[in-house]
């Protein structure tokens, strides 16, 4: 007995030593539900199937098909801490979604004369001659394809992957500059330039200098100004704002069924970049996804030409990229758009040719998931 | 807090060795995760204790076959706070005064992690405790001086935390960088 107090009291004192990260109480904001729509018990039943499935604290699914009135629903936690529920327009962040974005802002600004797809890397930012190789046969269309070779330090560095574990903050305070001096510049690339395959967000890093280098702004508000006002999207941003309404992510970092909050190593790679940075809502990505493909933010010609896999001789699922979208072979047929994910959540949304119907599926749980059952419900 | 920890850890492993002639190990060390390199351990370092002893399995003039024993302690901002209890096998190679060694052991790690940890109760997750134990495999080198019943040395060890499993990796591997004395008591 007095052995298990001396244990107790050695536990709570090691406790003690340690600061858990900060957390601040969410607003318990009233949720938006859609429990009168026809299909409301179907969507549910997968949404519940897929949150337990995939061991998530909450998950979240918009369908919005034009035949029907749109469904969000939303199950589970947005933040443990205070067992808050996850709300069908909570704040989620949106990693590699953001690259959509990105994008659009970049076609834009090819509609608009200042660039063209073929136009260099070295000859829009001459200092890349010094620290990338290639640097003069890297062209905008490779960089929005990943087909740059360029190296993807968020996915291959464990030195990058060890800095976000021992300083998160340091991670979130570097700027681009930055990122590229530490991880990228040096590196040799994977394979010349056009030739293959090969995602990094290192090309949307620097898509993002291209942007403010063109237009003088900040991406951030290249993207406000040509997407998320035009559009309406009121709950979306991309530059640094802590928001404690945004659902907080969680990992089994030690495969054993225990989840860890690692908010702050999300909040370090999903804030204010223009490969991951994106915060919005369910409803405000449908609205993106309606908007592009609809030829509301740039032309039809162009949607179709992002739509378009750019790797010329590509003979596999995973080469299947178009000029910032991902193109995905479904049961509901083709579909256009991209996956994200950040070490505590994964967010994928869709919009499917055939019915041009748009789903939004997020989870803020970080481990893959198998998305294929979804395409029963768009069908 | 944690300085009232670790006297009382001390205190216990000086009194498990009273009297005895054995030589007792202080450290003082830089921890970081990652890669077996210096990132990371000289610019706000996350700085740890330890406290261990030794014994011989061989004490040549020439050379040493040891066995450590060690508790330490570290703290890791917004990670993590270790306290472990470890042991070594190492042989020393002694030339003069001066002398390199080379360590491989294991020893138990009791964790206490900054990122709060939640696990599925029916429908929902609650909040267990967020101090858990690992298996540390170490390996380490060092070099030193000694100066008569006193040495001074520094120390390179990696150690992982076992099992671990994100990402595939087997363990979660840490770096750290030791500087110390060794006192030889009567």
């Amino acid at each position: 007995m007095k052995n298990l107090m001396t244990g107790k009291i050695v536990l709570l004192l090691l406790s003690a030593c340690v600061q858990e990260i900060e957390n601040i109480k969410p607003d318990y904001a009233e949720d938006i539900r859609f429990d009168d729509h026809p299909k409301n018990q179907v969507y549910t039943n997968g949404l519940v199937t897929y949150q337990n499935n995939t061991s998530a604290p909450g998950s979240i699914l918009l369908i919005d098909k034009p035949q029907e009135t749109l469904w969000i629903g939303a199950v589970g936690k947005s933040n443990l801490e205070y067992q808050v529920n996850l709300r069908t327009n909570n704040l989620v962040r949106t990693g590699s979604v953001t690259k959509m974005f990105t994008a659009v802002v970049i076609m834009k600004l090819v509609e608009e004369g200042k660039l063209s797809l073929e136009t260099t890397l070295a000859s829009v930012l001459p200092s890349m001659n010094s620290h990338i190789p290639s640097a003069n046969e890297i062209t905008i269309r490779h960089l929005l394809a990943h087909l740059s070779g360029i190296v993807d330090p968020l996915n291959e560095s464990l030195q990058y992957q060890a800095d976000l574990i021992n300083n998160p903050s340091r991670v979130y305070n570097k700027t681009i500059d930055n990122l590229l001096e530490e991880y990228v510049y040096g590196k040799d690339l994977r394979f010349k330039p056009g030739t293959a395959y090969s995602y990094s967000n290192s090309n949307y890093w620097i898509l993002g200098k291209i942007v403010e280098t063109i237009t003088g702004n900040t991406i951030q508000r290249e993207m406000e100004e040509k997407i998320f006002l035009p559009l309406g999207m009121n709950d979306t941003w991309l530059e640094k704002r802590d928001d404690k309404n945004v659902s907080r992510g969680y990992v089994d970092l030690y495969s054993n069924g225990v989840l860890q909050d690692v908010t702050t190593w999300d909040r370090a790679e999903g804030s204010d970049r223009a490969a991951s940075g994106l915060i919005s809502t369910a409803d405000d990505l449908r609205k993106f996804m309606r908007g592009l493909f609809s030829g509301a933010l740039v032309s039809l010609p162009t949607v179709a030409q992002m739509k378009t896999i750019q790797l010329p001789d590509c003979n596999s699922f995973d080469c299947e990229y178009g000029l910032g979208l991902e193109i995905w072979r479904t049961d509901a047929g083709t579909a256009y758009g991209h996956n994200g994910s950040l070490v505590g959540l994964e967010i994928n949304v869709l919009w499917y040719e055939d019915n041009e119907a748009i789903s939004v599926l997020y989870k803020n749980n970080g481990n893959f998931s198998d998305k294929s059952w979804l395409s029963q419900l768009i069908k | 807090m944690c300085l009232l920890v670790i006297n009382f850890l001390t205190t216990r492993a000086q009194e498990s060795i009273n009297g005895r002639s054995i030589p007792i190990t202080v450290t003082l060390f830089s921890e970081s995760v990652g890669l077996p390199n210096f990132k990371g351990l000289f610019k706000n370092p996350n700085l740890g204790i330890r406290i261990g002893t030794e014994f011989y399995y061989a004490n040549k003039t020439g050379h040493q076959t040891v066995q450590t024993l060690n508790i330490g302690y570290y703290y890791h901002k917004d990670f993590q706070s270790g306290l472990y209890l470890s042991s070594e096998i190492g042989y020393r190679k002694l030339f003069g005064d001066f002398f390199l060694d080379g360590t491989l052991g294991g020893g138990f790690l009791l964790v206490t992690s900054a990122l709060p940890r939640y696990k599925k109760a029916g429908d929902n997750f609650e909040k267990i405790s967020n101090t858990f134990g690992r298996f540390m495999p170490t390996l380490g080198i060092g070099a030193g001086y000694r100066f008569n019943s006193v040495s001074l040395f520094s120390r390179y060890e990696m150690f992982g935390e076992m099992p671990f499993g994100f990402k595939d990796l087997p363990a979660l591997p840490h770096k750290t960088l030791h500087v110390g004395t060794r006192l030889n008591l009567k």
